[in-house]
């Protein structure tokens, strides 16, 4: 029975008890055969005046009726379509280019989803990671949480505190719109916490440039044998071969040292030595052989024993002022030169990947070091309606068809499938570095976004600056990381 | 006069009472604080363990810390026997107007310090880069446009060109202490040991250098505490690097507590900066001591 007609129903049914009702009688506690013993003006009157006050009062109980049926329609329709707000935190301020960037995105979101609301909040990057773990201890973290695909957010998706997002990835088929990369494992046990725009952060890339190449009559060499053996004849024309700049220390295992450790070892071999499973270790061939390539490239040198000391900034100047051959960093330096160089010189530079290195579990040279975007997730305590409304926010961040935003902020995301990102570019660089994007096959681990910070800052990326100044061989470095890992840690410790 | 003495010790207990309130809260509770906290494993966050003397034993055994612990002792060397002595100089020349032109050099040995230690990081970072300004004036010297600074290669000298920016920075500092000392110098006794024939050499020992034994101690304890807590240019410079090897205490305290989060391990680093600062400061005290005994014995 609807609601109007139980509105009539309950009307018709008043009429009816009015009718039957007899007033006189009712207001003198008279029974009704009694009724004509009063004065008939008497009588008239109290007539009149009772009929209206029924009338009064079954129009006052139809409306509370109506109105009451007013509401559970209201109400009925509202569970049907529920508004969800949701809260979200986001590690970076309002002067940062993520900020329009995700403003726009959010408009985007909300005119095509206006029952959820997310409300957005922003901290610096460090005071982000101080408050995440406070509001994690508290139990109030936000319902969409910015994640890091490796260690750097362990203590929300190490702990629990973050929503393993694999049903909702295979669910709704979003592995299959992206590259294996972005839905890898982001823990040993295989949970996928976060998912952000599809870029790859490539932390080995090459930056070439062809016109002091081809002045010094060399090509782009196809090993890493023959890059090294350029050494000569790059320093005989007065140039540096090679410029990184691993003042800050993480560069040279950040860039280099990550993909030939990805390329020496399998896979398999990767994920053993992390946990410490079938007796793998860092003293293998794998590890000790990167280093020893490393010695190798300072001993010909391809790499200067004053990179230790050389900022980024100075290598960078090196690289675009000419006095370098080759410039290597990751993918997001790409920004760097774009504004740094001249547009007549932008046609120079190529972004190429590490050459071929002779002896590699992993021929070729299709693959790069990298590691998803940061991107977002959610907060393991979500319940179904509002974990639905974060996870369409998620997808949307995902979707092909938003992928212009990303492009005019200058985020080059890879799908699977060619979504025509190369047609919206015109800089030549940007061009460039989204056919180096989209030409890697393999990315590889990057060491300090699998590993411990800890022991990465201290033990391998001091250790490898001791490496090119000499002060320690390849065996000593890797037994003492070794060492460490086995020791501390966090991947040995959760086997 | 019971009365009188009562009625002094509360004024003394209001007036000083603000003061010893807020150094209460903002030196010995964070001190004691510091000192529980060296002896759990606390990360930052969530409640914390007592693990004894484990962080102690850890640190100890830790070459990076006695590396520090060497460069610290280094910086504190270049405070007292470089800054304070040169400042002490300097006033002196100035003082007694042994060169001319004493404005000028007041303003140009008392400028850098009040520059930003940020600015002086980066402006020396560049300055002793191994593409840097040093690097390219010694390469067109010897014309081997290659030439790369060599000195942060090696462990034992990476710390040197900070040293160097400690000596540029702060001596302006004591130099303006010592200047602003020297001043209140009677010219009458001045005036007087020159006419008994006091040449300039016995001025500076037998006048003037008696009086500064305080000036030196307050210095020296200026400087001890200073070079102790000083990380920042070092940070901006080489970032403790290449490697470890011109790391100090202060900055091995930063990296364990806010890149590891370490907070117990790093209040263990900020317990033993305590102590040693103490200890030095101590130590400083009773030489000042034994020297103004020395000048009053001779006085007498």
């Amino acid at each position: 029975m609807g609601i109007g007609a139980a509105v009539l129903l309950d009307a018709a049914e008043h009429r009816t008890k009015f009718m039957n009702w007899d007033p006189a009688a009712s207001r003198y506690g008279l029974v009704s055969g009694r009724r004509n013993r009063l004065p008939r003006g008497i009588t008239r009157r109290l007539e009149r005046r009772n009929l209206m006050n029924c009338t009064m009062n079954s129009l006052a109980r139809s409306a509370s009726s109506l109105l009451l049926a007013t509401a559970i329609s209201l109400a009925t329709t509202a569970i049907a379509h529920a508004d969800v707000t949701l809260t979200a935190m986001f590690p970076f301020t309002k002067v940062d280019p993520d900020y329009a960037r995700l403003q726009e995105t959010y408009e985007r979101f909300h005119a095509a989803n206006p029952d959820i609301t997310i409300n957005f909040d922003y901290l610096d990057h460090d005071a982000y990671h101080n408050k995440m773990q406070a509001l994690a201890i508290s139990g109030n973290l936000p319902d969409i949480l910015t994640l890091w695909p490796g260690k750097r957010t362990g203590y929300l998706t190490g702990r629990g505190y973050a929503k393993d997002l694999r049903d909702l990835i295979k669910r709704d088929g979003v592995d299959k719109l992206l590259r294996p990369v972005s839905t890898q494992a982001q823990a040993a046990t295989g949970e996928v916490y976060e998912i952000g725009v599809p870029f790859v952060n490539f932390t080995n890339v090459v930056y070439v440039n062809r016109r002091l190449l081809n002045e010094v009559k060399l090509d782009y060499p196809k090993t890493l044998g023959e890059m090294i053996g350029q050494s000569k004849a790059i320093r005989a024309a007065g140039y540096r071969p090679a410029v990184f700049g691993d003042q800050s220390s993480w560069v040279l295992q950040s860039c280099l040292l990550s993909v030939m450790v990805g390329r020496m070892g399998t896979p398999e071999w990767f994920a053993n030595v992390l946990k410490g499973a079938d007796g793998a270790a860092f003293t293998d061939a794998p590890f000790v052989g990167a280093l020893k390539k490393i010695r190798e490239m300072v001993d010909a040198g391809f790499i200067d024993p004053s990179e230790p000391s050389t900022t980024r900034e100075q290598a960078l100047s090196a690289f675009v002022s000419g006095r370098s051959v080759y410039f290597i960093g990751g993918i997001w330096e790409v920004v760097n030169l774009t504004s740094a160089l001249p547009p007549e010189m932008k046609a120079d530079v190529e972004i190429r990947s590490l050459p071929e290195i002779e002896g590699a579990a992993l021929a070729n040279s299709d693959s790069s070091s990298g590691q998803p975007s940061t991107g977002f997730g959610m907060s393991a305590k979500l319940d179904d309606e509002k974990s639905e409304a974060a996870w369409k926010w998620i997808k949307f961040n995902l979707d092909p068809s938003n992928k212009d935003i990303d492009v005019k902020y200058g985020m080059l995301p890879i799908y699977a499938q060619d979504v025509g990102v190369g047609d919206m570019l015109s800089d030549p660089l940007a061009k460039k570095s989204y056919a180096f994007s989209s030409s890697i096959v393999h990315v590889l681990p990057v060491l300090d976004d699998r590993l411990d910070a800890e022991g990465v800052m201290q033990v391998v990326n001091a250790g490898l600056q001791e490496l090119v100044l000499g002060s320690v061989t390849p065996e000593e470095l890797a037994a003492k990381y070794e060492a460490w890992v086995a020791a501390n840690d966090s991947n040995r410790k959760t086997k | 006069m019971a009365s009188a003495a009562k009625s002094d010790r509360i004024s003394y207990a209001i007036l000083t009472a603000p003061a010893l309130l807020i150094y209460g809260l903002v030196i010995v509770i964070p001190v004691v604080y510091s000192l529980v906290l060296s002896f759990t494993d606390w990360a930052g966050a969530g409640i914390p363990n007592f693990i004894g003397f484990t962080n102690y034993v850890v640190m100890f055994s830790d070459p990076i810390f006695w590396w520090g612990l060497r460069n610290n002792g280094l910086v504190i060397l270049v405070s007292l026997i470089g800054q304070i002595p040169l400042g002490f100089f300097l006033a002196y020349v100035i003082y007694r107007r042994l060169v001319r032109g004493a404005g000028f050099f007041e303003a140009v040995i008392f400028f850098p310090a009040l520059l930003s230690p940020v600015v002086v990081a980066l402006l020396f970072g560049v300055v002793f880069a191994p593409t840097g300004l040093v690097s390219q004036i010694i390469g067109r010297a010897i014309n081997d446009p290659m030439f790369s600074l060599t000195i942060f290669n090696s462990k034992n000298t990476a710390i040197l060109p900070y040293l160097i920016v400690l000596l540029w920075m702060y001596t302006g500092i004591y130099f303006i202490i010592f200047l602003a000392n020297l001043q209140k110098t009677s010219p009458e006794m001045l005036e007087a040991a020159v006419l008994d024939g006091a040449n300039e050499w016995h001025i500076l020992k037998s006048l003037i250098l008696p009086q500064q034994v305080p000036v030196f101690l307050t210095s020296a304890i200026y400087a001890v505490a200073g070079s102790l807590k000083s990380f920042e240019i070092l940070w901006i410079m080489t970032n403790g690097g290449p490697s470890y090897y011109s790391s100090v205490l202060g900055l091995y305290m930063i990296q364990n507590t806010f890149s590891f989060y370490k907070y117990g391990f790093g209040s263990a680093i900020s317990v033993v900066l305590i102590l040693l600062s103490v200890f030095l400061i101590l130590i400083l005290s009773a030489i000042a001591a034994r020297f103004t005994r020395v000048y009053e014995e001779g006085t007498h």
